[in-house]
């Protein structure tokens, strides 16, 4: 008797479950809602909480709720590349723009030139519009400020790439892997853009020997030299700030030379849902997106219209490469980086 | 001879009377040899000579195995010591708080072993709190970021595997050879060495050979905490995403030759070198007394302090997830499980909880259907077919990843991108494990029930569903629970597989702590605790006492 029983009960909540869980799939591939409320899938290269504070007010203006998931820029870059045949996500969101140059070379990007990009200056876009430039970020030496005044007292700080190489700085330096990570191969391709690429590899070979470690993610440097962890970090001069933001000793220095980083926005082609990632990249051309992003970014908007942050540096008076091409750090990355990967 | 084939064309025919049957038997070959054998000819196949000359002439690959080799080694040989000191604590002397001890080291398998990677960095990372006391008070730098750092890790996550193993064995000894040995004059050290670590020493090996496996395919913590010291698990991982699906499948392929040679020799060690006790039940009334009072303290204070090191894992954890930003600003809040775990944006949680469940309970219906059949009904290919299911038991996670990966990123079968492909991984590394459990069950019913049944004129369907799943009602949810908890808890086999629909929460625990947004890493962490516990009480409502979840 309890044993029919509880085979009853049993029944009752497989069937429940089965239910639930189809209903979960069924949500899951939008059969719920019509195309306007389908999910839109973003990878994206700006810091998942970043990202979600755009797509929350994306979708707080036009209903599409989104998935999202946070790659480094050169993951994201294999992705979307691998994917090509079947491609998982509509919206390609930041990382710097010779990631995207690569993507539009491979011909996995969909064109599309949004009304809000007309007043993006030439050089911070594709003509075809392939990719759009977002924000401009340089690259800088962040220091812990404490950390300096324990292990190096009164000496002045380095002011340029060279003064990295200095051995009192054994251990001290944080920089991410240069042959995985946009942050790292930005200010590399800069050098050598200004060096030479032999100079370059042979300077990065002195370097390494400086370097505690090189993770694959480009922010990762600033936030453990702000930890204490080393005393200082390369990284993208807005990760710099935004730190700083939180109330840790930094100081940075955007050194003679520094590359910098047209963050861009691109939509993948053939993606589950272009027509959503159409109205995306409208949305962030607008001032609003611009204005989130760089008040917590502290990057600069590609955009006039959009202000300088509290607390954010404009790049116009800093030291940086003015000339940096990212067309050609795109066109060197595979050369570069093999160089590179045969260090060590 | 011709009896013999005579025999095994018979079983031909009747198992084509028997469309039921018939239809389980294709059905599991094609399965296992879909996604158990093709992904391993290809991996095989796309690990060209090039690729071999590659992994052999950089130095970095050689430098990269030598330290897995060595780092396992390490862990596995911490982890087995400790386990084995907690667990003879536990079941040799009068200690206090037995009960709770073992409540405690049961709690790393509730949570993915990258989430003791993530505490971890929480108290001693450089900027964690411990070694933030340690500097402000003492200016002391502590700096445990590669091989110390994993190694002390890898011994926590890993060390409750070690007492289980141990334990399982220290109970099947029984107390009659201590006694009398004890009654020979044998004493304190002396008992110990020449009975209790005899009798378990097969156990022992067997523990440390199951935890260096895991150490040598684990994924997550290396990559958090392994610093400069590179592994293959990671190096496979970098050139997965650098698109040379050769050199990876060179770098899984030496992954896989340690394991499989551990699984051969675990099966050595156990079947042929293990001592049996052959007694019965133990004498009752009888006690052993293998420990003095000394003794006794001396290991009441070691459990306490490995105690101690992993609930400060869940408390630090916990802290994290429930305050702003803790140690920064410690006020009480909501929003980080608001944001990660209960928002239709970030349905992590949700979708391991789904894909688990979904998975645990495919392993189980699968190994149930393999262990009938091969144990029940003749068919030529019985050989081949048990051991193309047993195979993935010994293959690492990061290898069935990426061997699903490369199998099914192109070609004609296109899975790439699917939840199907998650489950499948998760299904392949637990299914063996149900299998084995339900065979041994299956070995303890006597067939004759069964044939009765079909002599009444039942088919195998029916006899299946009316005689034998019954019987073994225990065996399949025992195995569904641990699938469904070793599926919440998995990364290393579906770090490649992850899509940016079907992000799972051992990912996201892992992608947050190495972005350093350590709130979301350990609201997640919770999340995913809160849902497996809640499925764990779910699943005790429905059972109620048929069923142990912890064997406490």
């Amino acid at each position: 008797m309890t044993r029919k029983k509880n085979n009853s009960s049993i029944m009752i909540i497989s069937i429940l479950a089965v239910v639930v869980i189809a209903g979960f799939f069924m949500y899951k591939s939008g059969v719920f809602g019509g195309k306007e409320t389908k999910k839109i899938t973003v990878y994206s290269i700006f810091q998942e909480e970043e990202a979600r504070k755009i797509l929350d007010e994306f979708k707080a203006q036009t209903g599409i709720d989104y998935d999202i998931l946070r790659l480094p820029s050169g993951e994201a870059v294999a992705r979307v590349q691998n994917e090509a045949g079947n491609p998982q996500a509509d919206f390609l969101m930041g990382g710097p723009a010779d990631s995207h140059e690569v993507l539009k070379q491979a011909g996995v990007l969909e064109a599309y030139i949004s009304p809000n990009a007309s007043d993006i200056a030439a050089n911070h876009k594709d003509s075809e519009g392939f990719w759009t430039g977002f924000y401009l970020n340089p690259v800088a030496i962040g220091i812990n400020e404490e950390r300096w005044k324990e292990k190096y007292g009164d000496d002045p700080y380095p002011q340029s790439f060279e003064d990295l190489l200095d051995p009192k700085f054994k251990g001290e330096i944080g920089m991410s892997d240069p042959a995985t990570s946009g942050t790292a191969y930005t200010a590399v391709a800069s050098l050598a853009q200004v060096w030479g690429k032999q100079e370059m590899v042979d300077y990065v070979a002195k370097l390494l020997p400086n370097l505690k470690e090189r993770p694959k993610s480009g922010i990762e440097p600033i936030q453990k030299a702000a930890n204490g962890e080393y005393t200082i970090g390369v990284t993208f001069l807005g990760d710099q700030l935004k730190i700083k933001k939180q109330g840790n000793p930094i100081v940075s220095i955007v050194p003679e030379y520094a590359g910098y980083e047209v963050g861009a926005l691109s939509i993948v082609k053939g993606g589950p849902n272009t027509e959503a990632a159409k109205q995306l990249m409208d949305f962030m051309l607008t001032d609003r997106p611009g204005e989130l992003y760089t008040s917590s970014a502290y990057s600069v908007s590609v955009k006039a219209s959009v202000p300088i942050p509290e607390g954010g540096i404009d790049i116009k008076e800093t030291n940086y490469n003015v000339n940096y091409d990212l067309w050609t750090a795109a066109k060197d990355r595979k050369e570069l980086q093999d160089a590179l990967k045969d260090l060590k | 001879m011709i009896k013999e084939k005579k025999g095994s064309g018979e079983a031909l025919k009747r198992l084509l009377k028997d469309p039921s049957a018939l239809i389980l038997v294709l059905t599991s070959f094609v399965f296992l040899f879909l996604f158990v054998i093709y992904p391993l000819i290809v991996v095989v196949l796309t690990s060209g000579t090039d690729n071999w000359a590659t992994f052999f002439t950089k130095p970095r690959y050689g430098k990269a195995l030598l330290n897995t080799i060595v780092s396992s080694s390490l862990s596995a040989l911490t982890a087995t010591v400790i386990g084995f000191i907690y667990a003879y604590a536990i079941n040799y002397t009068n200690i206090i708080g037995k009960k709770f001890f073992r409540v405690v080291a049961f709690l790393p398998l509730l949570a993915p072993s990258v989430m003791s990677g993530l505490a971890f960095l929480l108290l001693f990372g450089r900027g964690g709190v411990i070694s933030q006391w340690l500097r402000t008070n003492f200016g002391f730098e502590l700096d445990l970021y590669g091989l110390p750092g994993l190694w002390i890790v890898q011994t926590i996550s890993y060390f409750p595997l070690a007492y289980m193993t141990i334990t399982a064995v220290l109970r099947a000894i029984s107390p009659n050879l201590e006694i009398a040995a004890q009654n020979l004059g044998a004493k304190g050290f002396k008992l110990f060495r020449t009975i209790t670590l005899k009798l378990a020493l097969p156990g022992v090996v067997n523990a440390f050979l199951l935890v260096a496996i895991n150490c040598f395919a684990d994924f997550g913590n290396p990559k958090l905490i392994g610093g400069n010291y590179s592994l293959l698990a990671v190096e496979i991982y970098g050139e997965i995403i650098n698109n040379e699906p050769g050199l990876a499948s060179v770098m899984g392929i030496i992954l896989v030759i340690p394991a499989l040679l551990v699984f051969w020799l675990q099966n050595k060690v156990l079947s042929k070198g293990s001592y049996q006790t052959v007694t019965g039940k133990p004498v009752s009334g009888l006690n052993r007394m293998t420990t003095s009072k000394k003794t006794d303290v001396a290991l009441f204070i070691f459990n306490v302090l490995v105690t101690i090191m992993i609930l400060s894992m869940f408390v630090i954890t916990i802290l994290y997830a429930f305050t702003r930003n803790f140690g920064r600003d410690n006020s009480f809040t909501l929003d980080h499980l608001k944001n990660v775990v209960f928002s239709s944006s970030s349905p992590a949680v949700l979708n391991s909880l789904v894909l688990s469940l979904i998975s645990a309970l495919l392993a189980v219906a699968f190994g149930l259907v393999l262990a009938f059949i091969i144990n029940r009904k003749n068919f030529p290919g019985k050989r081949a077919l048990d051991f193309s299911a047993v195979l993935p038991i010994a293959l690492p996670g990061t290898f069935v990843g990426l061997a699903l990966i490369v199998a099914f990123s192109k070609g004609p079968l296109m899975l790439q991108g699917t939840a199907a492909l998650i489950v499948i991984a998760m299904l392949l590394k637990q299914m063996p494990v149900a299998y084995r459990g339900i065979t041994a069950s299956f070995k303890q019913v006597d067939k004759s029930i069964e044939e009765a049944s079909t002599n009444l004129g039942a088919n195998s369907n029916q006899t299946l569903k009316t005689i034998v799943f019954p019987m073994l009602q225990k065996t399949i949810v025992a195995n569904f629970v641990y699938s469904f908890m070793k599926n919440m808890n998995t990364l290393s086999t579906i770090i490649f597989l992850i899509t940016p629909k079907w992000v799972v929460a051992a990912v996201s625990i892992f992608n947050y702590a190495e972005t350093g947004t350590y709130y979301w890493a350990a609201a997640v962490a919770v999340g995913l605790m809160g849902a497996t516990l809640g499925t764990l009480g779910i699943i005790k409502l429905i059972f109620r006492d048929k069923v142990k979840i912890f064997d406490f």
